[in-house]
């Protein structure tokens, strides 16, 4: 048995983690499986030859160890696993000093616990952390569904990651690594909280609802995954905490931005994974390097808890980390584009879509800033969806004369076949002008183009037989005509 | 259509029946039940007081008297099993209590159970117009597949009354039981509607999803009134009392009342006594159908099988084919048929417009298909308990109805002929169901421990010391498996997977296939099969028939799930035939002398080898055809006993004429074991063979001699569970092997026949000509055998017909 200390030493120099030989580890005395039980339950196992019967869990179970990295002649690669160490395990405190954790002590016993202080002087990427505190991000109503918060800074929040025992969710799903980060000072804090195994969750939980206090939470695809999985361990751990005089259930914080729905927005069509990684490797221009994938990291912690390779789970902890800052930083960047949505862009993005979330933001202004940059630096084909969404809201806005030349400009820049913009135009024309002739001008440019017998076919033809009454009845009317059905609600023609 | 005239006409197709000169003699027993009035009961009077008027809106001013005991009984806090025939008004015996509770405390939940998601969605209509009749805001809601993502959580946190099925609780509420909070924690009532459904695997699996659904209640703090509701079987209560293992009180007072009902036992005439070939059943059961719906009765056929069921549809409409008006309308029903034509059809005979429908026991179930007059049902339907409910398809509250049973020359069928009080006045079976069955057992044990770690010392299944040292067994065997890991006093899941996703209730594999009309590149889906059935109904060259239409299958894509079919006019359908061998896993009960019983776990492989053609109305065979599909492996139980060849030498029975004679006898006992047990005869398999020398008889096809069987065989007779897992009917045979005997030699020697038919040991062409004698000297040899036997029953081995009584 070699000195502790030594191997560390050995593990810090070399990174590669160590394998304690299992055959050493001193094993838990299991409760005994009758022999004639054993015998029944492995035919079982071999001879279900229906499928529906035949769960993946058993075979699967095993290949932890395999893809472990552990040599093919550790007796534990193919036996049974190895059960976790016994306290005082030499190998126990490896990770601790690895990492420079520390057992954190609650009313409800201890949990590991690790503080990674960044100043907020650093680069993530090519954005400084301090740059990314500089602009709140305004919140929709279902962001902050108590109210009152319409624009969340990044100085006021706590921006939320965990790592699971698995995607599946449902109650044995476990959130082993809980990555919490919060703006301390001069530093932005990535606290994190591992179990070191199962009874220590409800310590974990109990101080992570007491560190979260009622600060708004940040998120990575949070909303649908991790938020539903915390609150659903609080609900499980809640009578354990009611008992310790803890309040009991899941915290409900003023506010929850999940950044994944943000991004989709803000890079709908210009990057093709929304996945944090692309997100790094796009808007941050931050390279990872070697990091674990998302399926191995229930296994990571699973040999840790077995006995197994003890460090791989380390990988863990700095991927959530890393995961927990590019939050951040991609909060920051964020605020900068929806702050200035007019803009030049550091990194290619979406001006389509940020306007419509500006647009859902209620921030009008902001929209047309963005598009009109779009514009600006598009080419004439690209130009015409900004076009279509600046018409929408010069229109809702009533301001027809805008609206008339973005449709125009739509409908001059559109490929055969899309005739939205050559509707719009007809539709001014005819109810708010009251130019007939030009509106049927369009109407019958739009009818050339759609197949006949459609649907958008019959309404152009209803259009344009309505226009023709329309223009025979102004003709016999000459200039003594009343006011048309729609004058009334339309106001006069303006810039005509 | 007058509805007043209907009983009268049932009247008069009964009384042609009997008085017909070729039909009337075949009747072998007439039963008259007397119409009974009603027995009512007041409204409880502390009702909250919304009710009674939105009941009486609907024309209910008092309840039947079962509804009230329900009512009360729920009230009281006692869990109860509702037994009463169909159209008793059982749907108001769960829903009144529910809709009181719920009134009086609007925070309180009911979870209703269903076995299909059509009858979920049939209740919530029912239960949602008097939630709206009440005025008092309350909601019920259908949770299941279909359920929009985006309605979910609506469901989770305001619905009242959730209305599902095992499998959605199974996978989708259990597991997530936290989300659930707000149901579990003020579940006040548990609805188990169609109780009796859940047997076999099926009810094995309930039974732990209801250990699971106790366990995740425990945990948030309630503890629910459990009310089921079931058809007329033996042991409702038992039943009730195994699936949800908690004690359990039977209502079985019906206070609905009856019109008046008849139940005729019709067996073909012999037509051949040397033979002993009687008439087709299935001509006969064409014959009464057609005297029902030539007079306008509306009346539904039972069949036994999906193919039987559309041979049987041809027939009916080929009598009509040729009307020119007013020609009646009669369909087919049937697992495999598209939802949306099954709803039709449904609702086509609710509303009176379709006058005959011809079904397998798929419209066994509560299926709202409105009351029909007569009930044909074609061959005994395996167990009382079906013959009841196919019985009860036809009857009112008010009128007469009949029932008329044609039985088949099954030694089964005819033993009812013997002995018609048997289904007449016998008492309906007892479902079978198996809840500790190893495998299933372990299963929801996983299930359990993802939901909530499992603590140590506790128990899941059985309570008692025995029960929870299984437990602490097959935990640390999950352990072993990595699955689960035992820490701080629990068991705790520790995988990735997600268990329930990977355990179906059914014994069927989810995995359908669908069935393709490639007729004019239409490339349309007509139906689809189950895993089981698609061996013997869709491979290349049958005829597949929906709604008596026929279909040639050209190919199956085994992979993909898919048959190609084309649309044929065939003067002939196809019947699969199907054999199965197996190896014996582990004794579990010896056997005490050579012949004797033993019973214990065995691998079953069974293939689909042939398939006849059979020509529609004369049943001449046209033709073989091969069959080349994988096998399907399972794991069962089985019991067996075997011959010894000193036996066999010592009376002298040459080696063909001892399979033979095991043939006849594994025909009779098959039919006789399925009586013992009271089970479906389809749940139990029959297979002759020698393990050792790993032979095993297949069905004999015309114009190839039979493997012989080799040197020094042993023959055996192997009676198995047709589930994987096994349901517990070996293990309860094992025991009664001696009767088993005994009946299967009574059997024998009371059946008029010179040397076999159908009706005992089967025909002689198919067996041979001296089985009949040869398996009545071999039944005498095992009955000594066993009477002599150290601790065997000696003389006294109780007759059959004395068990049954």
């Amino acid at each position: 048995m070699s000195d502790p200390a030594d191997r560390i030493r050995r593990v810090l120099s070399d990174g590669l983690p160590a394998v304690p030989p299992p055959a050493a580890l001193p094993r838990r005395t299991l409760q005994a499986v009758p022999e004639a039980l054993r015998q029944r339950l492995e035919d079982l196992e071999a001879g279900q030859g229906r499928p529906d019967l035949r769960g993946p869990a058993a075979p699967r179970a095993r290949s932890p160890l395999r893809a472990s990295g552990a040599d093919a002649d550790d007796p534990s690669a193919v036996g049974p696993p190895a059960l976790g160490p016994e306290p005082g395990d030499p190998t126990a405190p490896a990770l601790e000093a690895r990492l420079g954790a520390r057992p954190r002590a609650t009313a409800l016993g201890e949990f590991l616990e690790v503080e990674r202080r960044v100043p907020l002087s650093a680069r993530h990427g090519r954005v400084r952390l301090a740059d990314a505190l500089a602009h709140p991000v305004p919140l929709r109503d279902r962001d902050a569904p108590a109210g009152g918060l319409t624009a969340l800074r990044a100085a006021d929040a706590v921006f939320l990651d965990t790592e699971t025992t698995g995607l599946a969710g449902g109650t044995g799903t476990v959130a082993f690594l809980v990555g919490a980060g919060f703006v301390e000072g001069e530093h932005f804090v990535v606290r994190q909280y591992f179990l070191r195994d199962f009874p220590e969750e409800a310590a974990l939980l109990g101080a992570l609802r007491a560190d979260l206090g009622d600060r708004p939470v940040v998120s990575f695809n949070g909303r649908s995954f991790d938020w539903p999985l915390l609150t659903t361990r609080w609900r499980l751990n809640r009578r354990a905490h009611e008992r310790a005089g803890w309040p009991g259930g899941e915290p409900s914080p003023p506010a929850h931005l999940d950044l994944l729905l943000t991004a989709r927005r803000l890079w709908a069509s210009t990057l093709h994974s929304h996945a944090l990684a692309a997100l790094e490797r796009h808007v941050l221009g931050l390279a990872r390097g070697e990091d674990l994938g998302g399926w191995q990291i229930p296994m990571a912690w699973f040999d840790y808890l077995r006995g197994g390779d003890r460090l791989r789970v380390a990988e863990a902890f700095r991927h959530n980390q890393i995961d927990v800052v590019s939050m951040l930083a991609l909060m920051g960047e964020a605020g900068r584009i929806l702050a200035a949505p007019g803009a030049q862009l550091a990194t290619p993005g979406d001006r389509l879509g940020t306007a419509r979330l500006l647009l859902e933001l209620g921030d009008e202004d902001g929209a047309r800033a963005c598009l009109g940059a779009g514009i600006a630096e598009a080419d004439a084909a690209e130009g015409r969806p900004l076009h279509l969404l600046l018409g929408w809201i010069e229109r809702r806005a009533g301001r027809d004369a805008e609206a008339l030349a973005h449709y125009e400009r739509a409908a001059a820049l559109a490929p055969p076949g899309e005739v939205d913009a050559h509707e719009q135009v007809a539709k001014l024309l005819e109810h708010r002008r009251r130019d007939y002739a030009g509106a049927r001008r369009y109407a019958r440019a739009a009818l050339a183009q759609v197949p006949p017998g459609s649907s958008a076919a019959r309404a152009l033809e209803h259009r344009l037989e309505r226009l023709d009454r329309r223009m025979a009845r102004r003709a016999a009317e000459g200039q003594a005509r009343g006011p048309g059905p729609d004058a009334a609600r339309a106001p006069p023609a303006r810039g005509a | 259509m007058s509805d007043v005239r209907r009983p009268a006409r049932v009247r008069a197709v009964v009384d042609e029946l009997l008085a017909d000169p070729y039909l009337g003699r075949c009747v072998v027993a007439h039963r008259v039940e007397p119409a009974t009035p009603a027995r009512t009961a007041p409204l409880p009077p502390d009702l909250d007081p919304r009710l009674p008027a939105a009941l009486a809106a609907r024309g209910i001013t008092q309840l039947y008297a079962h509804q009230r005991e329900a009512f009360d009984r729920v009230r009281a806090g006692r869990h109860t099993v509702v037994v009463t025939p169909t159209a008793s008004g059982k749907t108001l015996c769960y829903n009144l209590p529910v809709l009181d509770a719920l009134l009086k405390d609007p925070g309180a939940r009911a979870l209703y159970l269903f076995p299909t998601k059509a009858l979920a969605r049939d209740q919530n209509a029912e239960l949602t117009a008097l939630m709206e009749a009440c005025g008092a805001g309350l909601g019920a809601a259908v949770y299941d597949g279909d359920t929009p993502p985006a309605e979910r959580r609506v469901v989770r946190d305001r619905a009242q009354v959730v209305l599902s099925n095992p499998d959605m609780l199974h996978t989708a509420i259990l597991p997530h039981h936290a989300r659930w909070m707000r149901l579990f924690e003020n579940l006040k009532v548990v609805v188990v509607d169609e109780l009796h459904t859940y047997r076999g695997v099926f009810g094995s699996h309930l039974a732990n999803v209801i250990r699971r659904l106790q366990r995740i209640c425990r945990f948030h703090g309630s503890d629910p009134v459990f009310l089921a509701a079931s058809a007329t079987i033996a042991n409702a209560r038992a039943l009730a009392e195994r699936l949800l293992e908690v004690p359990v009180e039977a209502l079985t007072a019906n206070g609905a009342p009856l019109g008046e009902r008849h139940l005729l036992m019709v067996n073909p005439p012999v037509v051949d006594a040397t033979l002993g070939l009687r008439a087709s059943y299935l001509g006969v059961a064409r014959q009464v159908a057609r005297r029902f719906l030539e007079q306008g009765v509306h009346t539904i056929v039972f069949c036994g099988s999906r193919t039987v069921t559309e041979v049987m549809t041809k027939y009916l409409k080929d009598l009509f084919r040729h009307r020119v008006d007013r020609r009646p309308r009669v369909v087919g029903y049937r697992g495999g048929y598209l939802p949306q034509e099954r709803r039709a059809i449904e609702r086509g005979l609710r509303e009176g417009e379709i006058l005959g429908v011809v079904s397998t026991n798929a419209l066994e179930l509560g299926v709202d298909i409105g009351s029909l007059d007569a009930s044909v049902i074609a061959g005994y339907p395996g167990t009382v308990a079906s013959t009841r409910q196919q019985a009860g398809r036809a009857g009112r509250r008010q009128g007469m109805s009949a029932a008329v049973l044609v039985l088949r020359s099954h030694p089964l069928d005819q033993y009812l002929a013997d002995h018609p009080e048997f289904v007449l006045e016998g008492s309906p079976e007892a479902a079978q169901v198996n809840p500790d069955n190893l495998q299933i057992l372990v299963s929801h044990l996983k299930c359990a421990a993802f939901e909530i770690p499992l603590a140590d010392g506790e128990a899941f299944g059985r309570r008692d010391e025995a029960g929870r040292a299984e437990t602490g067994a097959l935990l640390a065997w999950l352990e072993e498996r990595g699955v689960l890991r035992h820490t701080g006093g629990a068991w705790h899941w520790s995988h990735e997977a997600y268990p329930a996703n990977d355990i179906s209730l059914r014994s069927v594999t989810s995995t359908n296939f669908v069935v393709v009309d490639t007729t004019g590149n239409r490339n349309e889906v007509i139906a689809e099969v189950d895993y089981a059935w698609a061996f013997t109904t869709i491979h290349e060259g049958a005829i597949y028939m929906v709604q008596s239409e026929q279909y040639h299958v050209d190919r199956l894509d085994w992979d993909r799930r898919k048959a190609f079919v084309r649309r044929v006019e065939s003067e002939y359908y196809t019947d699969a035939l199907s054999y199965a061998r197996l190896k014996v896993l582990q004794v579990l009960r010896a056997a005490r002398h050579p012949c004797g019983a033993e019973y214990g776990e065995v691998e079953v492989v069974r293939k689909a080898v042939g398939y006849k053609k059979i020509k529609f109305y004369t049943q001449e065979n046209l033709g073989w055809g091969d069959i080349l599909l994988p096998e399907d492996t399972y794991h069962t139980q089985a019991t067996w006993f075997t011959v010894p060849d000193e036996v066999a030498r010592g009376l002298a029975i040459p080696k063909p004429d001892l399979v033979d004679a095991l043939q006849g006898i594994a025909h009779v006992c098959h039919g006789l074991a399925s009586l013992l047990l009271m089970c479906d005869g389809r749940d139990l398999g029959v297979v002759i063979g020698d393990q050792r020398r790993a032979w095993f008889l297949e069905p004999r096809r015309p114009g190839t001699a039979p493997t012989p069987p080799p040197e020094g065989f042993e023959p055996t007779i192997y009676l198995y569970d047709q589930y994987s897992g096994g349901i517990g009917l070996a293990e309860a045979l094992h025991p009664l092997y001696a009767p088993l005997v005994v009946g299967a030699l009574e059997r024998l020697q009371g059946c008029p026949c010179e040397r076999g038919c159908p009706s005992c040991v089967g025909p002689p062409q198919e067996v041979g000509p001296r089985a009949k004698a040869h398996a009545a000297r071999l039944l005498v040899a095992l009955l000594s055998a066993e009477r002599a036997a150290p601790d065997g029953p000696g003389a006294a081995v109780p007759p059959l017909a004395a068990l049954l009584a």
